[in-house]
Formats: structure tokens, sequence, C-alpha cells
């Protein structure tokens, strides 16, 4: 995208006054999306995305500038923005440039910007029209494809030069059924580091089906109860709970800012010893992987909880170099135009011992959250609103009826205490993970597993 | 920069190669944001950036593309490939671009003061609304974030339909982020300013309510499930508004996304409860002369005495209803592909004080911050909504103790028709969007606690 030259002008002129630090960060992006709803391909769009951000560090202090415009003479400009706040620090100089090789590949077989539109136009066709077989109480189907390449290139003033190239693949489905005054909705979402082949493994029509299934199944339901009840959370998309209860808090600028809960609390038990907790980029083409975090650092796996006991934070360069370590690779941006935080890339729960239905058995009078749609979380204090958008009552170790409308309510580290029993079922699910502003592709997951007490908000009145 | 971009040019190279129509949509901006944390400049960020959205039409098709890099060759492959885009769309008789609109109002959105501003004046700012928080109670431990930020956007329309029109605006705003602690206990405050200049922000009020916010709600407790009656103070009550929003977009309705799509001219809420989007409004968030396809602005009843009047319509959705567009097309930036969303959009307020609402409650719920609300807590199609809450409970008419980890539940349709109590207070909420309402009662909502 530059050449050495180019990057070491631009660096030596954003250390200019003095600062510390010096990052550039390049990124070439092109993205594909098409829409369907009313049976309608609707919208079918295409964008470019160039641009620069330069970083300077300063002791605690980061400027950030970000430019579209990548002449030499602009470049140049941008950096001594950057680097206008900089008191001068003698002795930081810039090192020579080294080109760095990463081991780690994430195979893609069929890159998807070279597909035909009309192929991935299919696609949707094949979701929309199996979802609306499933029953003539699907009044809407909305479908949605997204694929982009990004290509970045990073470059520092301690000498670091890397690349690296992340294609994702996304597919979603959202069905609407209803009956009478009752509307009930069904999604189904795969995504992927992974190229077009991600549609080998799974088939539109088949997430379609599943979308329209769940959608029919809720309209049965009846209206949730309201109790603190044991709650049994589903694998996969089920992680969202732990990644937005607990999993910001492990973030390493949470922890120095003293807000969140488990600031200086390595070595404790934070968790019942059935958890273990990790996040890892390195997982082969999964959603929030890379070769590289967004500050060059490579992807790598971290255990942040072992056994119920606090181990490591996700740290960023930042937070490394003020905690006087290294990166655990973290350091996470939506774009050019943002300077890089600690973020999740894949956050998960590991598998247990236990089987689905042991887990389920185990429960006298309880709630089976089969799958969550989105949630809410204070930060600091980690206290969690999560909607179920598929949910079951449990009764005597069985799955019953379905329940619509719940909304579990209550703690993260307090919850983590309440999970006594863990599934063998891990599986990943991809999300969009939002903070300060800036939104990136993480995974979340989980097995199955038992939180003992929840609160569960339902909409159930009395004498219904 | 938008001298040297000659957009008409564009066009006609869009009709050559093969496009009816064809819109631009030119954005540019300029951005500044600072953050301070324990009384330093934590980080300043700027930017100087730049794109062209390019919308095209052929046989009831329509396609997009977009991109920031003005080279020849560049925008020829950006129109290319949004005509290649239209042809994979399906044939729509109502995709169209809206007609001339007749008249755009000029309106004064840029203030000159903000430009000259210089950056100690809004570092001191942010240094001061932390300084304040911080003093307002021993209780309050950390400032976790505190903010300001300014932009300065201009946009400009051309199609080929010969509408050409542009406007730049600017504004700016502060907030902050403060975490108060007693003991194990730890609560969050969260405050936002903001305005068309730095004079207008309020840094000492801004960061007494953060702080207040925090420590009022420490020891907070879950309180016995009920039916009570509930006060939503602004910041609450405008959450409730994004929601309302999406049943009452044209699109929704069409699309059977809507509790309200068979209801227009029914009574659908209180009779006091009048419910409007105005583009134009002068203290709005989104105001602007044109909307994102070139329709001019406008005011919009949507609810009017309780009775559902309109909804808000774009090009599209107007054409598909044989409606007027309400000149409510939005793109969010020149990436976005216009589409029908609320402008600002408020609940219209009444005429006691937010004291005397609260003061008119025996028993009831004050909810200060909820929860899930707009992140798939509430369904649009149903009207149905469950979601966290945390607030003070009313007894006689005084907040008394903090409640938390309880959730109040109901449906859209029961919640407005118990709209019983409006206040004077109307008060935008710019995290979420521009909703606005003012405190208002509603005169019974299910709460679950223990």
């Amino acid at each position: 995208m530059l050449s050495e030259e180019k990057i070491d002008k631009v660096l030596k002129a954003a250390l200019d006054k003095g600062g510390e630090f010096a990052e550039l960060f390049a990124e070439k992006k092109v993205n594909n999306y098409l829409s369907m709803e009313d049976a309608k391909i609707e919208r079918v769009k295409t964008g470019y995305d160039l641009g620069v951000g330069i970083r300077v560090i300063n002791g605690e202090q980061v400027s950030y500038a970000y430019t579209d415009e990548l002449s030499l003479e602009n470049l140049l400009e941008t950096a001594r923005v950057a680097g206008a706040a900089s008191k001068y620090q003698p002795g930081h100089s810039l090192n020579n440039l080294q080109r760095e090789r990463q081991e780690l590949r994430h195979k893609i077989d069929i890159e998807p910007h070279g597909i035909e539109k009309f192929k991935k136009r299919e696609l949707l066709e094949a979701a929309n029209e199996s979802a609306r077989a499933v029953d003539e109480r699907i009044r809407q189907v909305a479908v949605n494809y997204l694929d982009y390449e990004q290509e970045v290139l990073i470059a520092n003033s301690r000498g670091l030069l890397v690349e690296d190239k992340r294609i994702r693949t996304r597919f979603m489905v959202n069905a609407v059924a209803g009956q009478g005054e009752i509307i009930q909705t069904g999604r189904e979402t795969i995504g992927q580091h992974a190229g077009f082949e991600l549609f080998e493994q799974y088939q539109p029509a088949e997430l379609g089906r599943l979308a329209a299934q769940k959608a029919v199944t809720m309209l049965e339901a009846r209206p949730a109860p309201s109790a603190k009840l044991p709650v049994v959370v589903n694998n996969g998309f089920g992680g969202v709970l732990f990644h937005e209860a607990c999993g910001h808090g492990l973030e390493a600028d949470a922890i120095q800012k003293n807000s969140s809960v488990y600031t200086g609390r390595i070595g404790e038990q934070v968790a019942t010893d059935k958890v273990t907790a990790i996040d890892d980029a390195t997982v082969s083409n999964e959603w929030g992987s890379s070769v590289v975090d967004d500050e060059g650092a490579p992807a790598q796996e971290t255990v942040l909880i072992k056994d119920g006991e606090l181990t490591d934070y996700m740290h960023s360069l930042k937070t490394a170099r003020k905690a006087e370590r290294e990166s655990t690779g973290n350091g996470r941006r939506q774009s050019y135009r943002h300077p890089p935080l600690p973020r999740m890339s894949n956050t998960f729960i590991a598998a247990g011992d236990s089987t689905p239905e042991e887990i389920i058995g185990s429960v006298d009078k309880g709630l089976y959250a089969k799958s969550l749609s989105g949630g809410q979380v204070d930060p600091a204090t980690g206290d969690y609103t999560f909607t179920v958008a598929e949910g079951y009552l449990i009764e005597k170790g069985e799955v019953t009826e379905a329940v619509r409308g719940a909304t579990l309510v209550g703690n993260g580290p307090e919850s983590l205490h309440r999970i006594s029993m863990v599934g063998n079922d891990l599986e990943h699910a991809p999300g969009m993970c939002g903070k300060d502003g800036q939104s990136v592709p993480a995974a979340v997951g989980q097995p199955t597993l038992l939180i003992d007490e929840v609160t569960v908000g339902g909409t159930e009145r009395e004498g219904e | 920069m938008l001298a040297k971009l000659d957009l008409k040019q564009i066009i006609t190279q869009g009709q050559e190669l093969g496009a009816a129509e064809v819109e631009l949509f030119y954005q540019e901006s300029k951005e500044n944001e600072l953050e301070i944390y324990e009384g330093e400049v934590e980080s300043l960020n700027s930017a100087h950036t730049k794109g062209l959205g390019i919308r095209v039409f052929k046989d009831n098709q329509m396609g997009f593309a977009y991109t920031s890099q003005f080279e020849q060759d560049e925008l020829e492959r950006t129109l290319k490939e949004a005509i290649a885009n239209a042809q994979v769309a399906s044939t729509d008789e109502y995709r169209t671009l809206p007609e001339l609109s007749s008249e755009v109002k000029q309106l004064d959105l840029y203030n000159d003061q903000l430009a000259a501003t210089p950056i100690e004046d809004k570092i001191n700012l942010a240094l001061e609304m932390e300084e304040v928080a911080l003093d307002y109670d021993q209780r309050v431990d950390s400032v976790n974030k505190v903010g300001y930020g300014d932009n300065e956007v201009q946009v400009r329309l051309v199609n080929s339909k010969g509408f050409d029109e542009s406007y730049r605006h600017n504004y700016c705003y502060a907030y902050l982020y403060v975490i108060a602690r007693q003991d194990e206990d730890i609560e969050t405050g969260t405050a936002v300013t903001y305005g068309d200049c730095l004079a207008e922000l309020t840094p000492q009020q801004t960061g007494v309510k953060a702080a207040e916010d925090a420590v009022s709600l420490l020891g907070g407790e879950q309180v016995e499930s009920q039916e009570a009656p509930v006060v939503l103070p602004p910041k609450v009550g405008s959450m409730f508004m994004y929601v309302l929003a999406q049943t009452l977009t044209a699109e929704a309705v069409q699309k059977g996304r809507s509790v309200f799509a068979e209801k227009l001219g029914e009574s659908i809420a209180a009779e006091q409860v009048n419910i409007i989007d105005n583009g134009l409004l002068e203290e709005g968030l989104l105001t602007a002369p044109f909307d994102g396809e070139g329709v001019a602005c406008s005011e919009t009843e949507l609810i009017k005495n309780g009775v559902l009047k309109n909804f808000i319509y774009d090009t599209y959705t107007a054409n598909q209803a044989e409606a007027e567009s309400t000149g409510n097309a939005s793109r969010g930036s020149y990436q976005g592909i216009p589409s029908v969303a609320p402008s600002n959009f408020y609940l219209a307020p009444g005429e006691q004080t937010a004291e005397q609402v609260i003061d008119s409650v025996e028993e009831g719920f004050y909810v200060m911050k909820v929860s899930g609300l707009v992140t798939g807590g509430a369904n649009p199609i149903s009207g149905e909504f469950s979601v966290g809450a945390t607030g003070r409970w009313i007894k006689d008419g005084e907040l008394t103790k903090p409640v938390r980890e309880v959730t109040i539940a109901g449906n859209l349709i029961d919640f407005l028709q118990d709209i019983d109590l409006l206040a004077d207070d109307l008060e935008f909420n710019p995290m979420i969007g521009a909703y606005a309402t003012p405190t208002f009662r509603v005169k019974k909502l299910a709460i679950s606690g223990y």
C-alpha cells in the first residue's frame, strides 16, 4: 500500500516534536452487501475505503489523526498533526523498519469479492424461499449477505512493519411469524474469517428454515413467568452473556482505570471451578480471528480464567506498556479512523464434561434460554439485561413449554459464581462488538451451561 | 476540496455508462475529539475526510457504491460497480429519485464561533467537568471517561433530475461517565451536554448531574413485584421514543413490522399525547434543509391528541403508499444507502413541572436508567417490552430509596394509553440519536423484583 521509504518519512514527521512512539495504520478495504426483504433484493452495495491513521504516544497521552488522502504531502501533514501535542522527550528515535512474517494463516479457499453478484443473490433467494415455505404464518423474511476484504499495513517507530489481509463473510436470516395479534421473530447468523467456502459448510436454505421454525415455535409460546430461577443457557451465542457481562471487565483499559470489578484480583477465585474462559484470535477461520491484531502484535491465546481462578487480562500495546509486559494481541480497531483499544477477539467459556441432557435433567423447575438476542451491560458493575429470543420452561428435568418475552437480569461476576454445570458442546458464534463508538467483529462462545439462579423478568400477568 | 470535484461531469459519465438516473451525495467532515483522565489530556483525535456515495437507477433497479478516492479511474470504477449492483437488484417500480422538491429552506446551521475556538478552551471545559464531578461527593470514586468532541459536516447533493443543493453544519458535545462507590457497592452515572458552540455547553450542570445520578443510586435493592405508576425523565423517556419511532416509519408498516400498521386514524394513545417528527426543528440534533435524497425536511404530526395521523416516509415508501415523502430519507454518511428514518422525534411537553409530576405519585417508580431497551428488549412488531431498570422509589411524592435489578414490562400500546401526566422539560438525548421527551408519568407498568 505504501513504500517503506514513505512510511519511514511519515513516522519521522510524527516524532518530530519528540513523541515516544509513533505508529502508522494503513487500510484498504472493499465490502459487498446485499439485502432482501419482502421477497425483493432491495439493497446492493459496494464500498471502497482507503486511509491512514497515525498515532503518537507520549507518556499517558495518545494523539490520533487520520486521512483518506494518501499523497506524501498530506500524510506528512497528518503525521505532524498527530505529533503536535508531544512534549520533547529526548532519546526516542526511529528504529529501522523490519518486515515481519507470521506463521499463522487463515486459509481462504474462495475469495468472495471475485464471485459473481448473481451467485450471492441466489443465496439470499434460497434462504428467503425456504423460510417462507416453513409455515403460512411466516409474514416476513429479511436476509442479508456481507463480505469484505480488509488489507492492513502496520508500521511503528520500534521498527515493526507487518501486513495482514482479513477476509470475512457473513449471512443473516430474520424471519417474522404472525398469528392474530401475536408476532414473533427468529434469527440465524453465520460468519467467519473465511470466503465463499462458508456456504459449503452452511446451506442458506437450511438457515432460512431454522430461523422460520424458531419464529413459528415462539408463536405458540405463553408469556414467561417472573421469578428467580435456575437458567440453562444454550451453547454458541449464549456466550454473549459472558462476553458482555464479564469479558469487557477483563479488558486492561478498564482494569487500569479501576472501572472493572476485576481490578487487582489476579489469582483470586472469580468463578466456580467449572469455569475456564479464553480469548483466542488464532482459532482457524473464526469470525474474530486474525494473523496480527491492529497494532501488529501476533494473534495469540490468552487464558483469562482457569478453573475459576482469574489468570490474565486482555492487553493492547498501550495498556501493556503501562503494566510493563507484552501485549496479548488484543489491540483492535474498527478502521483507520479509530485508535486501537483492548478488545476481545474470540472469547469463550471452555468445554466442560457434562452432556446438555445431564444439565437440563438436573433442573427441577427452571428456564432453558435456547437463544438470546441482544443485551446491555453496565461495564463498571457487570449488571446485565439480556432478552431471551427463544425460551422454554424446564420442569422435572424436561424441556416443556415455550415461553416468550423473558428477560434475564443479573450481575456478571455474581453469575460466574453460580455456574454449577458446564457442557461438552462448545460452539462459537459471530457478533459485532461495540465499545467507545467502535464496532469490531468478535466471536462469542460457550458450551451449554447452568446458572443456579438468575432473575427472570417475564410478561406474564395474573390470570394468564 | 469541493471545487476539485465536478459532480455534474460525474453524472454525465454515469449516464454514458448506462445509468438512467444518477444521484451523488458528497460529504466532507472535520472532527475533533479529546478525552481527559485524572486532570491530564489522555487522547486527542482529529480528522478531515471526504467521500462520495453514488446511487444509480436503471429499468426500475437501484444500485449503490461509494468511495473516498477521487481519481478519474477510481470514480469510473465506483460508477460501474453501482451500475452492476443495480442489475442484481429486484425490479421495483417504486424505486425512483424524488421529483424536484418545490422549496428547500435555507437554514443557518453553522456557527463561526465554534470553528474558531482554540483547543485549550475545549480541554479546559472537559477538565472542569471532571473536577465538578469529583468534588460533588466523597463517594464519587472516579470519572471513568470525560470527553469533548466537535464535528463540522458539509453536504452537497446533486442528481440527474436537476437537484443541486448543499449545506454545512457544526456542533459540539461533552460527556462524562462517573463511578460512585460505597463499600462493595458500585453505581455509575452518565450525562451529556451539546450545542452549537462552547458557550452553550453546561459543564457544571452536566458534571453534577452524572455524579448525582451515580451517588443517588448507591445501596439500591430490589422491590417487590407489583404494578405501579412509573415516572420517566427525558433521558429514559427518549429511549422509549427510539422504540416507538421504529414502529412509525412507513417501511415498518409496509413490511408488517409495526404494531400500528392497521391503526391510522384510530386513537392509540391518551388524549394528551402528541408525537412529532420535525427535521426543521431549530434546537434539534438532526436538523437539515433537505433529507438524504433531496426532499425538503418538514414537520410531521404522527400522533395528535392521541390519534395516529401519519407515518414518516421517504420517496420509496411514499411511492408505494401513494403518499408524500415527509423528508425522512436518512443515509448516515456517504457510505450509506438512503432509507426512511426519524429526524428530530419527540413527545410534546405538557404544562406541569417535573417536580409536580413526581409529587403526584403516592407510591411508584422513578426510572433513571433502563437497560436492554434499544438492544432487543422491545419488540416493535408485537409492541411488547421487558427491560432492566434502575432508579428510585417514589413515596408520597418524594424520591426515596434506590431500586436496582428489577425489570419493567408492558406493551407499547398500553404504555401510550397510560401516559397521563406530562411535564414541560423537553430534552433531547444525543446518546441514541435525536429523540426527546419531557418527564412524564405512566399510570401503571408491571415491575418485577422479588
